[in-house]
């Protein structure tokens, strides 16, 4: 569990004073269970939260959660917050048969830990009536608000997938000059979504070979472990000072074939997972440019339809019909649609711009980290290998000597 | 703003297509464990590996300053060592450098081609394609391939330092036909197959690289052997220019064919021709003239395998029994080890290759964030990938490189395991000289039972010419006896010091690789060590 830091407005780390402590919101989601059986069966996590807001009843609460009640979360906020970028979950499905294991379990148990402290340290997203029934809610009252929702939103994940997909295709479009609908001609916003959408294929393509490398330190492992294991019988057929050198090479080589694979799993966890949460951040945000593509749309749809119906007005109001009064009651309301349709665009747009900084920050900082555990790993590893085989040259060079 | 675009464009572009070398390579590899692992030795041309000419087999990589031991917590030394310190290590009283395997100063105390031996290399090179000049009923001829076989040598018998000569694969047959003949008991390196099926499937200049590669193999150790090396057999196959006066090895049946001639000649107690020699017995009942005999041992041989118990024959040297079984042993040992090893180098050879195309994305990643930078934060986060990746493409070099050289080192047991073949043939001349003594011996007391009966029957003017025959086939066949025990002693000690010849040899070799094999894992991975530990300093855990 991580005691992040809130950053922004809500919850600045002031200087202790014994009367007020500043006010925190920490998560935590662990022991992973597993619940049911068979097709039914599923994973259920333990949410912990400790807080001294006031809207949270009491200092720490606990709860079980599974993983749908994440994603229902993420909706919400993606429904209620528009221009924020709201945190990535880690994927429903896996491709890959052998993640299902102990493995899996641990890699989506960080990332949802990882999601929800993102969430409560974010200044605007912790302040979220849904964050507060995820957090606090019995079962019961979950599951009734979770059921609501496939009727209402019809946010389900997958429909979260098709608004990326439509979006991409949108914007790709534009980038490529095929279509020209409604949009805002904002080179810096631009710049930004080409931006976006290449950096989603640099990671893309570095996270695959993240993974590979992986699998590569898990082959070496195995495959030094076996010949380790060979030479072993070899030496024990040669005999004499060279069997017993063989079988020390061979005690060397299944102890760092452990090693190899401890590495991996580090790997893994500390360097590929982080990779993979840069790539799905890039995919919500990718989410967010189609909300903002979405709210200028209808602002201008609306702009449209305002002007249009001016014009009828005025016709109307020479004509001196009687359809006038309902006319311009029917302008009056557009015009007001209008005005909150602009609010909303320009409250996306600048939500936008100060996420974009602070995704950049968080994004280099997260990078660091994880390079920084990479680059340990590497080392930590490459010296293990010098000292065990290291340890082995003083007997075979008293071996030379007979 | 353009000229450092551009530089910088170069500068990975370099990259790329170092990387994209690397993956013409992956598509030469094959299943063959030897090509695959020659492939992976001939690196030195690779861009992204070192110069050739820091192999450390033959002079240590350059040393760094002094290495730096950065995961403290783990750290069980008290002083870092260097590479100084390192070579220090030895307890060569000399002090001198245990893996400068090529200094000559130093020869003697580890190395296998001590001073002592005599110098004898061998390549084959430039396949050719030759037409067959006579006899060809197929207008344009029969093709076949010819190779060009280079010797340096400092043997004296050889008369010239280096001579070449072109062979065809025919000839190698003959020539292992031959030294099979001559050198029973010995282990000879056995030669490469005919693959008749493989030379169908595959293609011709694939197949024929192949084969020229074991060729090369398959000379180079006959001249590594202390005997054969000085055959006349192989000097004539490798300095007599022109058609190989060695008479390829008879047919079976043309020997049959003889023999049985001759066999009816004796029996019809034709004298003139067909004086049978000693010395002519001795040699298996298949090549010469006991038709009766090479039945007898056609139905024995069968049951004489390598590690099957053969019921006819009373081996009783206990020595060699157990030494059969060793050796059996042995050659299933150096046969997984070398299996393993073989996975082994893929392995390294598959993590170098991945870390170098992992450092490559990080390049494109980090030129990406530059070109697009707005805030400062995204220009460090450039810097810091490209730090990462500086460092995985050095790494893979380093992989590179020390994989090329686990290859030659982890080599050593497939050689070997190659070598133990040779035993098989060694052990059955043995075993086919005990059956002919031991033939020969129950076919001296039938005649003698024989010759007992006639005596008694001193009277009859018939059988008394019969028994003087049969004295005689007595005197012949106690001849033969004594030959082929001789012969069987022979083999015998061939056998023995051949064994011992091997066993001094392998575990001189053995113990070389193990060397060679750990000398360079520490070195590389304190090497590789090290970059990442530079990394790891300049990108401080709490990633400011």
């Amino acid at each position: 569990m991580q005691q992040r830091s809130p950053n922004g407005g809500g919850g600045l780390q002031s200087p202790r004073s014994p009367s007020s402590q500043p006010p925190f919101l920490s998560v935590s989601v662990s022991d992973p269970a597993k619940m049911g059986n068979g097709v039914q069966a599923y994973i259920s996590y333990k949410v912990t939260t400790k807080t001294n807001f006031p809207e949270y009843q009491g200092p720490e609460k606990i709860v079980i959660r599974r993983y749908t009640d994440f994603v229902w979360l993420c909706d919400r906020l993606f429904e209620k917050y528009k221009g924020i970028f709201i945190p990535p979950l880690p994927e429903k499905n896996t491709v890959e048969k052998f993640r299902f294991s102990a493995e899996f379990i641990e890699m989506r148990r960080q990332a949802l830990d990882t999601f929800v402290n993102r969430i409560a340290s974010h200044h605007e997203l912790q302040q979220s009536e849904d964050l507060r029934t995820f957090l606090q809610a019995d079962e019961q009252t979950m599951e009734r608000a979770r059921s609501q929702d496939t009727g209402i939103f019809k946010k389900k994940p997958s429909d979260l997938m098709q608004i990326f997909r439509d979006v991409q295709s949108k914007v790709t479009d534009v980038v490529l000059g095929k279509e020209k609908p409604v949009e805002e001609s904002n080179p810096e916003y631009e710049k930004l979504k080409r931006y976006i959408f290449e950096l989603e294929d640099h990671l893309a393509e570095a996270q695959k070979h993240a993974y590979r490398l992986v699998k590569r330190h898990r082959e070496l492992g195995q495959s030094l472990g076996d010949f380790g294991k060979a030479v072993k019988l070899l030496g024990a057929c040669e005999g004499d000072a060279l069997g017993t050198a063989f079988s020390e090479l061979g005690a060397k080589s299944e102890m760092l074939s452990v090693k190899l694979q401890r590495e991996a799993h580090h790997l893994l966890m500390n360097f590929e997972e982080p990779l993979k949460d840069y790539v799905r951040a890039v995919e919500s945000i990718k989410g967010t440019i189609a909300e903002r593509a979405n709210a200028f749309r209808q602002q201008s749809e609306l702009a449209e339809m305002i002007k249009l119906k001016e014009i009828d007005l005025n016709k109307l109001r020479l004509l001196r019909s009687e359809k006038m009064l309902d006319a311009e009651h029917e302008y009056e309301e557009l015009k007001a649609d209008g005005e909150e349709a602009t609010k909303r665009f320009e409250t996306i747009v600048r939500l936008m711009n100060e996420e974009i900084v602070r995704f950049q920050d968080q994004k280099t900082r997260d990078m660091g980290q994880a390079f920084h555990e990479f680059a340990k790993g590497q080392a930590r590893l490459a010296n293990a290998i010098a000292d065990a085989w290291r340890s082995l040259i003083p007997k075979l060079d008293s071996l030379s000597v007979s | 703003m353009n000229g450092f675009e551009d530089r910088k464009h170069e500068e990975s572009d370099e990259e790329i297509i170092f990387l994209l070398d690397d993956s013409s390579m992956k598509s030469k590899s094959s299943s063959n464990y030897k090509s695959a692992m020659t492939a992976l030795s001939d690196d030195s041309s690779h861009p992204l590996s070192y110069p050739a000419d820091t192999d450390p087999l033959i002079s240590p990589p350059s040393p760094p300053p002094v290495l730096k031991n950065p995961s403290s917590s783990d750290d069980s030394h008290t002083d870092p060592l260097t590479f100084a310190e390192l070579d220090s290590v030895s307890p060569n009283s000399n002090g001198e450098q245990p893996w400068t395997a090529g200094n000559p100063s130093e020869e003697s105390d580890s190395v296998e081609l001590s001073s002592e031996l005599p110098y004898l290399k061998i390549t084959v090179s430039n396949p050719k394609k030759e037409v067959e000049s006579s006899n060809s009923i197929v207008p344009g001829g029969n093709t076949y391939v010819t190779y060009l076989i280079t010797t340096k040598t400092d043997i004296p018998e050889f008369g010239g330092p280096q001579f070449t000569v072109r062979r065809r694969f025919k000839d190698v047959v003959t020539l292992s036909d031959r030294l099979a003949e001559a050198y029973r008991g010995f282990f000879i390196p056995p030669r490469p197959d005919k693959s008749v099926v493989e030379s169908q499937v595959m293609q011709k200049q694939e197949f024929v690289e192949q084969r020229r590669v074991a060729l090369e193999k398959y000379l180079q150790r006959l001249g590594e052997h202390p005997v054969i090396s000085r055959s006349d057999e192989l000097r004539v196959f490798l300095q007599v220019q022109g058609k190989l006066p060695l008479l390829p090895t008879a047919a079976v049946t043309s020997r049959m064919l003889d023999g049985v001639t001759k066999l009816s000649k004796q029996l019809l107690g034709d004298r003139s021709g067909g004086q049978i020699q000693p010395q002519d017995v001795v040699q298996p009942a298949k090549s010469r003239w006991d038709f009766v005999r090479i039945v007898k041992e056609m139905n024995q041989s069968v049951s004489n395998d390598w590690g099957g118990s053969s019921s006819a024959i009373y081996e009783e040297d206990a020595e060699f029994l157990q030494n059969k079984e060793r050796l059996l042993n042995l050659e299933k040992q150096l046969t997984n080890s070398s299996k393993q090893a073989e996975i082994f180098v893929k392995a390294q050879q598959d993590i170098a290759e991945t870390m170098g195309a992992f450092g490559l994305s990080f390049i494109k990643l980090t030129k990406f964030e530059n070109q697009n930078a707005v805030l400062d934060t995204q220009r460090k986060r450039a810097a810091d990938m490209k730090n990462l990746a500086t460092a995985a493409i050095k790494s893979s070099r380093f992989y590179r490189e020390l994989n090329s050289r686990t290859v030659k080192h982890l080599d050593t047991l497939h050689d070997h395991m190659g070598l133990l073949l040779g035993v098989h043939t060694a052990f059955s001349d043995r075993s086919s000289a005990l059956l002919t003594v031991q033939t020969l011996t129950s076919e001296l007391s039938s005649l003698y039972l024989q010759a007992e009966k006639l005596e008694t029957f001193r009277s009859d003017k018939s059988k008394t010419i019969k028994l003087g025959e049969v004295k005689e086939a007595i005197r012949v066949t106690e001849d033969a006896k004594s030959c082929a025990t001789s012969e069987y002693e022979r083999i015998k000690g061939n056998n023995r010091s051949e064994i011992e010849r091997l066993d001094r040899q392998r575990k001189e070799d053995l113990k070389n690789m193990l060397k060679g094999f750990v000398l360079n894992q520490v070195a590389f991975s304190v090497k590789i060590g090290m970059e990442w530990a530079k990394v790891a300093e300049d990108m401080p855990a709490d990633g400011c």
